[in-house]
């Protein structure tokens, strides 16, 4: 399979895009939506002289469709009626009423927002810049929630507004921009029932997803198992390799990694931490492992490094890192 | 139909819906009011004043409701008395006309007393809400034993 044909790399590339549903027809003047952009999200970087647009009203009912940039474009769409997406409320642990609103709904915004790399920071960026846009409209009293398509979640209005607030803080809101699902199986005779989830929507950053299977400890744990995998991927920028175990610094190891190339069996590639409660055969699943036992007294532990993300993010704004090419 | 910049700026607290909701309630009310002829501050106050324990004002805030008044009493002005009331009843549920025409019948008995005026006003309101008189008269007979002088 040719690189450019692999669906993980595709994921890096594909545009950041979220529906924003309302429960009426909304109407607006491009000027004033750019103001309140200025307004809200000063330091965000967009709108600038690289992002000649249209002007004029924009209305739901009448289906506007407007577009910024060229090659790192910003798009709105306002779609009349109600929004046709099959809609999975399980992915959305963080949002309880997310049925509701979206059965509130009449109308919607589709903004999708394309990166000018698929390194992390361009990746990072370009969420954010869809985030901060989508966030004016999910602070107006007649949102009633936004549907991030990368990650097949539904977010509730004012969590979409804390996830700008914190990425214009160069944090990455992850429980937002990543859905964790959980998949329950049924209680059996060996143990407490196995609980499996699979990221959606890390891949859209590093073209990568975390799969924790059938682990036997409460769901709570494995979503959490999974996201301190996504926030050593994504923040701390960590390496993986096939066979390294994760766990906390001074306590037995929790998990091991393998790798799953994408293939029949993962849609993308896949980093799956077999939590040591799972009993599924490692070796029967995954062959034997690439990387190597630390020689004896060798200490290779792998430290997180919470800022990495944002110096990365600094050093882009300052032209002397990955991403300080594009907007 | 909401409109950016007034949603933004909180002009649809809960909702322009439930704005359009409040004002058009308040409508007849206002119309009672200046049945008179005239209107004064401390009558709209008095309105506001009225207002202030519905949950239907209470969901847009005291300003929104302070606002809603006088576009109610511009649209009377502009549309004239019946386009604004049949512009309130097409907004309304049938309950909600009844409560409509509960905030006018207040208003219109605010000093205790019915001129021929104002009752053909009311009656004319009641009429254009398409509440049914068996109706306008159980909310009359309330509201005339709500405003009884001491002494009675």
């Amino acid at each position: 399979m040719a690189a450019a044909e692999r669906y993980s790399d595709r994921r890096v590339n594909e545009d950041f895009t979220c529906y924003v549903l309302l429960n009426e027809p909304l109407q607006a003047d491009v000027a004033e939506i750019l103001a309140a952009l200025r307004e809200d999200f000063p330091t965000l970087d967009w709108p600038d002289p690289a992002f000649p647009g249209p002007s004029g009203p924009f209305d739901t009912n009448a289906g506007t469709s407007l577009v910024w940039g060229d090659g790192v474009r910003l798009s709105l769409i306002a779609g009349a009626g109600r929004c046709s997406v099959a809609f999975d409320y399980d992915k959305s642990l963080l949002f309880p009423g997310a049925q509701q609103a979206v059965a509130d709904h009449r109308s919607y915004l589709s903004i999708s927002a394309g990166s000018a790399g698929p390194d992390l920071v361009d990746r990072f960026r370009a969420a954010r810049r869809m985030t901060c846009f989508a966030a004016l409209f999910a602070k107006l009293p007649i949102c009633t929630a936004v549907y991030l398509s990368n990650s097949d979640g539904i977010v509730a209005p004012s969590q979409w507004v804390a996830a700008a607030d914190k990425a214009l803080a160069d944090d990455f809101p992850i429980e937002h921009w990543i859905s964790f699902p959980l998949t329950r199986y049924g209680a059996d005779d060996d143990g407490p029932p196995p609980v499996t989830c699979n990221t959606i929507g890390m891949a859209a950053f590093n073209g990568r997803e975390i799969l924790v299977p059938q682990a036997r400890i409460p769901a709570g744990d494995v979503a959490g198992l999974a996201m301190g995998a996504v926030w050593l991927q994504v923040v701390s920028g960590n390496s993986f390799g096939d066979g390294n175990t994760f766990g906390v610094e001074d306590e037995p190891a929790r998990a091991r990694m393998r790798f799953l190339p994408e293939g029949p069996r993962a849609q993308t590639d896949t980093w799956v931490l077999l939590d040591k409660s799972c009993r599924l055969d490692e070796m029967a699943l995954f062959g034997e492992r690439q990387s190597r036992p630390a020689p004896e007294g060798h200490d290779n532990r792998i430290q997180p490094r919470p800022d990495h993300l944002k110096q990365l993010l600094r050093a882009s704004r300052t032209g002397r890192g990955p991403g300080s090419g594009g907007a | 139909m909401g409109l950016f910049s007034k949603l933004r700026s909180g002009g649809g607290a809960q909702g322009s819906e439930a704005y359009a909701t409040a004002k058009a309630v308040i409508t007849p009310a206002v119309l009672a009011m200046v049945a008179d002829g005239s209107v004064d501050d401390a009558e709209l106050i008095q309105i506001q004043n009225m207002c202030a324990f519905s949950p239907i004002f209470l969901a847009i805030g005291a300003d929104q409701t302070k606002k809603a008044i006088h576009e109610a009493l511009d649209e009377l002005k502009t549309k004239g008395a019946a386009a604004a009331i049949d512009a309130s009843a097409q907004a309304l549920s049938p309950k909600l006309r009844e409560t409509a025409l509960c905030f006018a019948i207040r208003v219109t008995l605010a000093d205790g007393v019915l001129d021929e005026g104002e009752k053909t006003a009311i009656i004319g309101t009641a009429q254009r809400l398409d509440v049914p008189p068996e109706v306008f008269q159980k909310i009359f007979d309330v509201v005339v034993m709500m405003q009884r002088h001491a002494g009675v």
